[in-house]
């Protein structure tokens, strides 16, 4: 079991182009946001008296956001890749079972879609620390420590919702499609139904997600059982179509 | 006789209403090389599909190396290898990449044998390249190098040799006989090119729109062709005309060379020699009388047409 799960990581982190992408883009966006403080602070400094600090850390929503959007292409991408690209049937011919083969594949996507965002985060504290900040905090331990948990969070969870449809959808392009529709779009749209049931706004995902990571009204409790609900449907519906799909 | 590496008993499967597999019952024996024949759409990769556990059969068994390929499916395929339809792989892995990861997946000494089948297969000098850029050939290779992986019993091929160059073709018939002779191991090989089903196979069964028309050794299937004679003489039409007369010739026919072409029917024993001497009595002079047997050509396209059996 963990040969095999030892095998997949390194398939998964050879496909080099999507992995490279995932790793730079958002990395890429965070240097810009830590460039463009930086020219600010010493072009105007009255008007922008700091780079760094907490200030520059608050910016990793947009990081946090661009590292959903590729968790999203990764999990769906994973989910999909083997029926689609027919080397599932070659896989259960070794003797590796369907329900396996899913199990082993769930830690597995959150680990790379979330590690793929880490160093995007890391440029942001490290920013955080050298670029000037007189006058604000810099970022303490219990910042850094509630960014990357909505980093790990919101990524994880977005990837293994991708995981699960791309699991249920034979095509890769459509997974994908549908995994970044759902995530960036439908759940968003599903939110508005609490202008008619106000009461179901504590197990909406993106709320549910929010209080675990950052606080809100609603009970820890509450928030990480409609994250399981959540993650663990959509892993379910995949779970039933990748032990039915035809290999 | 050895008990059969493959056994398929009444295997049907059906979609909605039609049959791809009507019944199917068929053996096969280990260390031989057994061909599946049969026109395109005829069920070959569905029973393939079938005996390797990828589909389940809606009425029948099929047992593998002695195990239910529905019961006990990780037995069965212990040591089996196989290309169903064709070989796919991950073309942004090198075809070492991908042996690697299937030999973690197959799990036991696998990755020990990935560099010999590399070796096997000669591919050790590409080995290092991304399988995206490989030739159709190299692909099909590599998927023989990875049926390899679990040093199996029983490989399963399905039209290996689908597009393939002359080149190519000749060098897979090259592979599956020493695979077959120097391993001792079985191959299933599914084709619709009876020229390469007669190279390389010890036995065939021939299929049609789902049904098994006839299976045996390759000998015996070409031994139960219907026979013919061919006859020069000095008045064909005469010979025609008292030659179609004898309950043992199924047809004459005039070949435009003026050779006659005397089918004769396969239940009745030929006696090439009676019909000499009827010819002979009459008067004519004969020439040349040899027989001819069906080729497989012949016989595949005679028992697919009929749809009877051997």
């Amino acid at each position: 079991m963990i040969a095999i799960a030892r095998a997949d990581l390194r398939r998964m982190l050879r496909r080099r182009g999507l992995v490279l992408t995932g790793l730079l883009a958002p990395a890429g966006i965070a240097l810009a946001i830590a460039a463009t403080v930086q020219i600010l602070h010493v072009v105007n400094p009255a008007e922008h008296p700091t780079a760094g600090g907490e200030d520059l850390l608050n910016l990793a929503a947009v990081v946090t956001l661009v590292c959903m959007v590729f968790g999203t292409v990764i999990g769906a991408m994973f989910g999909a890749e083997d029926v689609a690209n027919g080397t599932l049937r070659y896989i259960l011919l070794t003797g590796c079972s369907r329900l396996r083969l899913y199990l082993i594949r769930i830690p597995l996507v959150a680990l790379v879609a979330i590690a793929v965002g880490l160093p995007a985060l890391l440029i942001l504290i490290v920013g955080a620390f050298v670029l000037p900040h007189a006058g604000v905090p810099g970022p303490s331990g219990s910042a850094i420590r509630e960014q990357l948990l909505i980093l790990i969070i919101t990524v994880g969870v977005y990837a293994l919702i991708a995981y699960g449809i791309g699991s249920a959808i034979r095509s890769t392009g459509g997974a994908i499609a549908v995994a970044l529709g759902l995530n960036l779009v439908g759940l968003n749209l599903i939110g508005t139904i609490t202008l008619v049931l106000p009461s179901a706004e504590p197990w909406l995902l993106n709320s549910a997600i929010s209080r675990v990571t950052t606080g809100g009204d609603t009970s820890i409790g509450v928030a990480l059982l409609a994250i399981v609900v959540w993650v663990g449907a959509f892993l379910a519906v995949g779970l039933v179509r990748a032990l039915r799909t035809e290999a | 006789m050895a008990e059969p590496i493959i056994r398929c008993e009444g295997v049907t499967r059906t979609f909605r209403s039609r049959a791809a597999l009507d019944g199917i019952s068929l053996e096969v024996q280990p260390g031989r090389c057994f061909g599946f024949l049969g026109p395109n759409g005829a069920g070959k990769t569905t029973l393939i599909r079938c005996i390797l556990g990828l589909a389940r059969p809606t009425a029948g068994r099929i047992t593998v190396r002695g195990h239910d390929i529905a019961k006990d499916p990780a037995a069965a395929l212990a040591r089996v290898g196989a290309i169903v339809e064709e070989p796919r792989f991950y073309g942004y892995l090198s075809g070492r990449q991908n042996l690697e990861l299937w030999a973690a997946y197959t799990g036991g000494d696998a990755a020990a044998r990935v560099e010999p089948v590399l070796d096997r297969v000669r591919l050790l000098d590409r080995a290092g390249d991304k399988v995206s850029t490989y030739s159709l050939g190299m692909r099909q290779r590599l998927g023989v190098a990875r049926a390899l992986l679990s040093d199996p019993e029983l490989l399963v091929l399905d039209e290996p040799t689908n597009g393939l160059d002359p080149d190519g073709v000749a060098e897979f018939r090259v592979l599956i006989r020493d695979l077959v002779e120097t391993d001792g191991r079985a191959v299933f090989v599914s084709s619709h090119l009876l020229d390469e089903i007669q190279k390389v196979c010890d036995d065939l069964a021939i299929v049609n729109q789902g049904t098994l028309i006839t299976s045996g050794t390759l000998a015996d299937l070409l031994a139960g062709g219907a026979s013919a004679l061919r006859i020069e003489c000095d008045d064909s039409a005469r010979a025609q005309q008292l030659l179609s007369a004898q309950a043992s010739v199924a047809s004459v026919t005039a070949e435009p060379s003026g050779l006659l072409a005397v089918q004769l029917h396969a239940d009745v024993p030929a006696n090439r020699a009676e019909l000499n001497r009827l010819l002979v009595e009459a008067g004519l002079a004969v020439s040349r009388l040899e027989p001819r047997t069906e080729s497989l050509e012949e016989r595949y396209l005679h028992l697919v047409n009929e749809g009877g059996a051997a």
